[in-house]
């Protein structure tokens, strides 16, 4: 690497290359920044953040001397975006961090980022670091201020929240993050139409809401709601997400100039501190996973909402259901079952039986749909605790199939709503559907200014429900639908009653996983008596 | 928001064999290889390297072989064990679980090995290297290997609206700036179906295999093309396919993965440029491409490709990590 100019760190005095500036701020400042991260025991990041810092704190020489290793913006990811940019001083130090030079670089606003691999390992152990510390401060101010805690001991006692635990805990979490590193599922969530355009139309088009305001978005990936938030006028926006998408969220949120609106902190929610104890007044997330609930990460919305909503404040969205109907997929039947009784002549019918023990995430057209569809779990996350996301509810399914045929599914899909004050929704509100083949999605949401008009027209008007539906009936959406296979397809005629009751909760051994049974009966009709056969069916959701 | 195909296992889950058995063209070209050529396979020893589901085991055993051993080290093993008694081939297909190089297998010698190795721009994730060891240690001297040759191909595309869709959506997203992804999405090899007309070069082979000779260091290579265009057209991306063949076979049987070849679930690979290239009919596409397994991740593939059409050169970076699949 040829030698750039480069300022020193202490004065505004330009030195041929970085040793020499280097060399300058040992001999006129007396700060030898080698030996300084020597004596710190820093290593490349701890290195990258010190002459960040310095970069933009301008300390005294004698401060800097004076650093000790437990200096708080050693740990603070704020601290590897360069101060200059392209400082040569942040590629200076060969040796050991020679490898740096990688043509892979993903970043280059940031020289930090051109060894990703290594440095998500070291903000990982950062971050595990800065967990065992937040932690003991959490129970610390948790005890002092006697706020409940939302994860603590379940009455029920039997699936008491691991998260709770002193011990060690398990690592559901980090391959879960790592895998939102990655691009291409945010192009997928990005282009889901139905998902992103919902969420700018409620954001848009309820400015009342966020303007001013302080708003919060939790998981934020690329950043999208937080953009939006800011575009509405928000007057300030946290970003919060656990996964190396962070780092990205940063140069987005730069590079369209609200980089004094939005702050990206990388970070789990439940850990995170916002500067100078924030509250903030709307909770954006988009945490709905399959099955709404596969991913657990409604559990963070909630303790999001614990930490950091003020009394009033709203959550984007307010409230989720689940719901289950009865349904022909004869389709998915045919692909993943029947196909292996003949493969090039052969049977392979063992390899039909995953499809019986997890559930199958597929779209099935409304036309297979046999039932009118049953709420099984009315998520209204104002109110909503994490041990009541494990549940069992009863359901009855009644076929309206006008001619006999068999049911070899249950499809479980979520309805999602977004409503400006927060408001809990009664069971007749339902959700948009835009049925298949309607006109282009993306024109939902340009809708927003005549929407917002006729708002602050009609200023008492009831407030706007915005909502989606990931069900057969509506465009799909990159959740599709979550079906559950019958062992025994069930043959049903007009009137067949299915009923009996729907089991969800976490998987004992990967919280982010979910464990399904489904115990259920069949009725020719009302008036036939109830049947003594009860079939369990468990699945998995993973 | 949802990370599935990311988080789950995917090869311990069925979803990829179902696929693999689906795609007609390759089970179909192991098949004719397997079961037309009896003469090859009575009363010879096979080995089938990573066996999955046991498919091509249960060819070779109808195709008459003495005995098949069929290895492979995820749980899909524990429903081929399953198939092979369904189907009465107990007796003559011995299922390990394991990895080839830490495994004791019950056949010290193997007159044939099969295998379906072959990943995304063939060597993405392949078993090659497993199967050169299986053949090292295992095949009789002058033993067969199904298939026994693999060409690379590469040739130049337009592919203005794919491009605009996949690569310059960051440049707008809702009204907004996502630039800075664009420029890693587009290093990203693109793995997808890409129509023949859409080819605006001849095609050029980059890499020739033989797998009864290869060695490990032959899977890192660089080597020179030259692209002669067929008309007067914009470029925007490189793509890459591959060609299997079993020569050993009475008929050849062989396939393709090409955009001129019916669909196979490898599809082909789509390098796009940063920059659009005009090229004129005759006019030569000129470059090298290499191709090295990553220092880091070595099931990663680090791809290079230098290119000068005319006045115009550059070079660009990609890594093969398996985030892009259509």
């Amino acid at each position: 690497m040829s030698p750039e100019p480069c300022r020193s760190l202490f004065d505004n005095s330009t030195h041929p290359s970085a040793a020499a500036a280097l060399v300058h701020d040992s001999t006129t400042h007396g700060v030898d920044i080698d030996g300084l991260c020597a004596q710190l025991g820093l290593d490349f990041h701890g290195r990258t953040r010190l002459i960040n810092w310095i970069r933009r704190e301008h300390p005294d020489p004698g401060a800097v001397r004076a650093l000790t290793p437990s200096e708080s913006f050693l740990c603070s990811d704020d601290y590897l975006v360069p101060t200059l940019p392209d400082d040569p001083l942040l590629r200076a130090n060969d040796g050991p961090h020679a490898e740096h030079a990688d043509a892979w670089s993903d970043d280059d606003e940031d020289d930090a980022a051109a060894e990703p691999t290594r440095r998500i390992r070291a903000l990982e152990a950062q971050l595990a670091a800065t967990q065992r510390e937040l932690e003991s401060l959490a129970l610390i101010a948790r005890t002092r201020l006697g706020v409940r805690s939302d994860d603590g001991p379940s009455t029920g006692g039997d699936d008491a929240e691991p998260e709770a635990c002193a011990v060690p805990q398990r690592d559901d979490d980090t391959h879960y993050f790592e895998s939102y590193g990655a691009n291409e599922i945010h192009a997928v969530m990005i282009q889901d139409k139905v998902r992103t355009s919902t969420y700018a139309s409620f954001i848009l088009g309820n400015p009342d809401l966020f303007v001013d305001k302080v708003v919060l978005d939790v998981g934020c990936g690329t950043g999208i709601l937080s953009l939006f938030a800011a575009k509405a006028g928000a007057a300030h926006v946290y970003a919060v997400d656990a996964s190396g998408i962070a780092d990205r969220a940063r140069a987005i949120v730069r590079a369209n100039g609200y980089e004094d609106t939005i702050t990206v902190i990388r970070g789990k929610v439940e850990d995170i501190v916002l500067p100078d104890g924030a509250q903030v007044d709307v909770i954006v997330s988009e945490w709905m996973g399959y099955a709404l609930l596969y991913e657990s990460m409604l559990d963070s919305v909630l303790a999001a909402r614990d930490r950091f909503l003020k009394p009033g404040g709203v959550l984007a969205p307010s409230q989720a259901r689940m719901e289950l109907v009865l349904c022909a997929a004869d389709e998915v039947y045919k692909e993943r079952v029947e196909f292996w009784s003949d493969v090039y002549g052969f049977d392979m019918v063992p390899m039909a039986e995953e499809v019986f023990h997890e559930a199958v995430v597929d779209v099935v057209g409304p036309e297979t749909v046999l039932s009118e569809p049953q709420t099984v779990k009315d998520i209204y996350l104002a109110g909503a605790v994490p041990r009541q996301l494990d549940f069992v509810a009863p359901f009855s399914l009644t076929s309206t199939s006008a001619r006999k045929c068999k049911a070899h599914a249950l499809v479980l899909y979520f309805d999602a709503f977004f409503t400006p004050d927060g408001v809990r929704l009664p069971s007749e509100t339902k959700a948009r559907v835009v049925p298949v083949g309607a006109a282009e999605v993306a024109e939902v949401w340009p809708l927003r200014r005549r929407l917002s008009r006729r708002m602050s027209a009609h200023g008492s008007s009831k407030p706007v429900v915005t909502s989606f539906s990931t069900g057969p009936a509506s465009v799909p959406t990159h959740w599709k639908q979550t079906l559950f296979l019958l062992r025994e397809p069930i043959v049903v005629d007009e009137g067949t009653i299915v009923e009996g009751t729907f089991h969800c909760r976490k998987n004992a051994d990967n919280s982010r996983e979910l464990d399904v049974e489904i115990h259920y009966t069949v009725r020719l009709s009302a008036d036939a008596p109830a049947p003594a056969d009860v079939v369990v069916q468990i699945y998995k959701i993973r | 928001m949802t990370s599935r195909d990311y988080y789950a296992d995917s090869y311990a889950h069925f979803g990829i064999h179902e696929e693999m058995l689906k795609d007609t063209v390759r089970t179909g070209s192991y098949r004719a290889a397997i079961i037309q050529n009896p003469h090859l396979f009575k009363d010879k020893t096979v080995l089938d390297v990573g066996c999955g589901t046991g498919i091509l085991s249960m060819f070779a055993a109808k195709a008459g072989a003495k005995h098949v051993v069929g290895i492979d080290m995820s749980n899909i093993i524990d429903q081929a064990v399953k198939i092979i008694e369904a189907n009465g081939f107990k007796d003559t297909i011995t299922l390990v679980k394991g990895k080839l190089e830490d495994t004791e297998l019950p056949i010290k010698e193997f007159d044939i090995i099969i295998s379906e190795w072959m990943g995304y721009f063939l060597l993405y994730e392949s078993m090659l290297d497993t199967v050169l060891d299986a053949r090292d240690k295992y095949l009789k001297p002058g033993g067969l290997i199904f298939p026994d040759r693999a060409t690379m191909y590469i040739a130049a595309i337009e592919d203005q609206d794919y491009k605009e869709e996949k690569i310059n959506f960051w440049d707008n997203v809702y009204g907004f700036d996502y630039s800075c992804i664009k420029d890693i999405a587009l290093r990203e090899p693109l793995v997808d179906t890409v129509e023949l007309k859409a080819v605006v070069t001849d095609p050029c082979i980059l890499k020739e295999i033989n797998i009864t000779t290869a060695k490990k260091e032959d899977l890192t290579f660089t080597t020179p093309f030259r692209l002669k265009s067929t008309r007067n057209d914009y470029i925007h991306a490189f793509l890459a396919w591959f060609d299997v063949s079993f020569d050993c076979t009475h008929k050849k049987v062989s396939f393709s993965t090409g955009p001129h070849a019916k669909y196979t679930h490898w599809k082909q690979t789509v390098f796009y440029t940063p920059e659009t290239i005009t090229i004129g009919a005759g006019e030569d596409l000129t470059g090298t491409l290499s191709c090295a397994p990553n220092l880091r991740n070595n099931r990663d593939l680090d791809i290079t490709i230098s290119y000068q059409c005319g006045e115009f050169s550059d070079s660009v970076d990609y890594k093969m990590n398996g985030s892009n699949r259509i």
